[in-house]
């Protein structure tokens, strides 16, 4: 039956396509025999032919109106409609499908099993489903997505993944330099204002001090005057020496511990707070010139190292305490630090008892700090020398 | 390690060290082979237990496959969105076929994949019948082992039912 169908057409392609006769003329050819036998099913035939033809005809021309059925036909041609009419069908259901993808539709009824026809266009359906399933999963952030073996749509997709995540990379870098670069100078500026506090606060006790010895010494100098009045020269003298040391030990005497002005308010804070805990305190730290840069970015590790200090300060199994602190230049080296002793009672033999846990963390902090920055820092803890040494070497080249 | 096999159990060990076993022919061999190996086996299952338990014991041992397969060369700590792209690339890098993903529904874990030039039926002549049922098994086992749940994977379209791709759809069980 295939056969007597393709025969017909293929006529008709090479032929004028208006031209019908060639189509049953060919078609009839097998059935003659049957015709000789019957002469009068020979209209009926022809018309079924005739029918089919223009179901095919207009198929082609429009397949989208559909419309195709097999009722009707006598049982001879009834397998041949049957097989005509699926196949329009299945024409037709690739067509509608065809269709909504054009428009856009990834959703909409996809062709059964049955069209096999239909197989090279749902596996282009399935991988558009798949790139927009991609594209939405990258959208949420996920550039591990790759597709492939989808020729050019691969290569494009997977560059714009590649490419989305570098952005993305070079933006995140940018934000965190930004947040990092905002971090440091918010820092900078604290320790900057928590050294400004320190100044104040010096030259605050310096100003309270001295107005608290101010009206003594007015009446103390009163007296002077009253003993010069009478010519008692002799007293007199010894009440202005009982003044000066007076003056020596209630008012703070302003002394310089560093050319550098914020270095110089943290030491003087240090200096206050022993003189309040008897412990004995003293040194320079002179920056030479060249030296002198270096002098500021040293002042991120004074309010670190002002409270590693202030933990060692309180501890009560020590005594005859002393902090000595230094700047020395050797070479290219500039080194600044401290060295705190303390004479009577017992001095722990770990540097993890003497130094309290939360103050451990400081000083892993100063570390860490000066690693990043190349400075170097020691430590030397030496119980049996009853001291404990904390210096930062600065190399003038850096 | 006979008798282990014996009791129907599974180690992944039991696959041996292909490095040391196999020092001049390699670890791969051709697709044929490994078809010859299914579709004899196929053919002598249904045989002797019937079409549809021969079905039912490939999906079964797909499913122990998956979960090994799963279990040993996947990343089961990684979120969704990256195990599936892991999944992706070793079914590829394996071989096994070439995954795609068309939907996955967060909510109630519902999948629709495709597997293109499928290792167990790609180039088949058309019969009209869906055959991977071992492929079923396989991704109803990494789905279950993944998200913790039982997974059925169905077959809906199949090269051997004239499709060019095979189509799966995934449902929590």
């Amino acid at each position: 039956m295939h056969e007597d169908i393709e025969k017909p057409q293929q006529d008709k392609e090479s032929d004028n396509p208006q031209k019908e006769v060639p189509i049953h003329k060919d078609v009839e050819k097998p059935q003659q025999d049957k015709e000789s036998d019957n002469p009068q099913k020979e209209v009926p035939v022809h018309e079924e032919i005739e029918k089919l033809t223009r179901m095919v005809r207009q198929a082609t021309e429009d397949i989208s109106q559909g419309g195709f059925s097999s009722e009707g036909f006598s049982p001879e041609y009834k397998e041949l409609a049957l097989a005509i009419v699926e196949c329009l069908k299945n024409a037709k259901e690739i067509y509608d499908f065809e269709s909504a993808l054009a428009d856009g539709n990834l959703s909409g009824p996809v062709p059964g099993r049955h069209n096999y026809f239909a197989g090279p266009i749902k596996d282009l359906y399935y991988k558009l489903r798949h790139l927009v399933w991609q594209a939405k999963e990258v959208a949420k952030g996920d550039y591990s997505q790759k597709v492939d073996f989808l020729g050019s749509f691969s290569d494009s997709f997977n560059y714009m993944i590649q490419e989305l995540d570098k952005r993305e990379e070079q933006i995140k870098q940018q934000a965190d330099e930004k947040v990092r670069m905002a971090e440091i100078q918010n820092r900078r500026l604290k320790k900057e204002m928590e050294i400004q506090m320190l100044h104040y606060r010096t030259y605050q006790d310096y100003v309270n001090s001295f107005v608290r010895f101010r009206e003594q010494y007015k009446l103390m100098m009163g007296e002077v005057f009253d003993l010069f009045q009478e010519k008692k020269y002799d007293e007199g003298r010894l009440l202005i020496a009982k003044i000066n040391d007076r003056m020596a030990s209630e008012v703070i005497i302003r002394k310089e511990y560093s050319n550098n002005v914020f270095m110089d308010a943290a030491m003087t804070e240090i200096a206050n707070a022993c003189r309040e805990r008897q412990i004995e305190f003293g040194g320079t730290v002179y920056f030479p010139p060249e030296f002198m840069d270096h002098a500021d970015a040293v002042l991120e590790y004074i309010v670190d190292f002002s409270e590693l200090i202030y933990s060692i300060m309180d501890m009560s199994f020590c005594s005859g305490k002393k902090i000595i602190i230094f700047g020395k230049k050797k070479n290219a080296w500039f080194s600044a630090g401290a060295r705190y002793t303390a004479d009577e009672g017992e001095f722990p033999h770990e540097l993890d008892v003497f130094i309290p846990e939360e103050t451990m963390m400081i000083l892993h902090r100063i570390k860490k700090m000066a690693d990043k920055s190349g400075n170097i820092l020691n430590v030397a803890y030496q119980p049996e020398k009853r001291s404990f040494d904390i210096a930062l070497h600065i190399n003038s080249a850096r | 390690m006979e008798d282990r096999q014996l009791s129907g159990e599974f180690k992944w060990s039991m696959l041996g060290d292909l490095n040391l076993g196999r020092e001049h022919l390699g670890a791969e061999m051709p697709v044929l082979v490994y078809r010859l190996f299914q579709y004899t086996m196929r053919a002598v299952l249904a045989r002797e237990y019937g079409t549809e338990e021969m079905i039912r014991l490939f999906r079964k041992s797909g499913e122990l496959a998956g979960e090994e397969f799963a279990e040993n060369i996947l990343d089961l700590t990684l979120s969704r969105e990256a195990f599936f792209a892991e999944l992706q690339e070793k079914l590829k890098e394996l071989q096994i076929g070439i995954l795609r993903f068309e939907e996955f529904d967060e909510e109630n874990g519902h999948a629709v994949l495709t597997v293109g030039e499928d290792l167990d039926c790609s180039g088949l002549p058309v019969s009209g019948e869906c055959v991977c049922n071992y492929d079923e098994g396989f991704i109803s086992g990494i789905l279950g082992k993944y998200f913790k749940r039982p997974y059925e994977a169905v077959e809906v379209d199949c090269w051997a039912r004239g499709d060019r791709v095979c189509r799966f759809e995934a449902n929590k069980r």
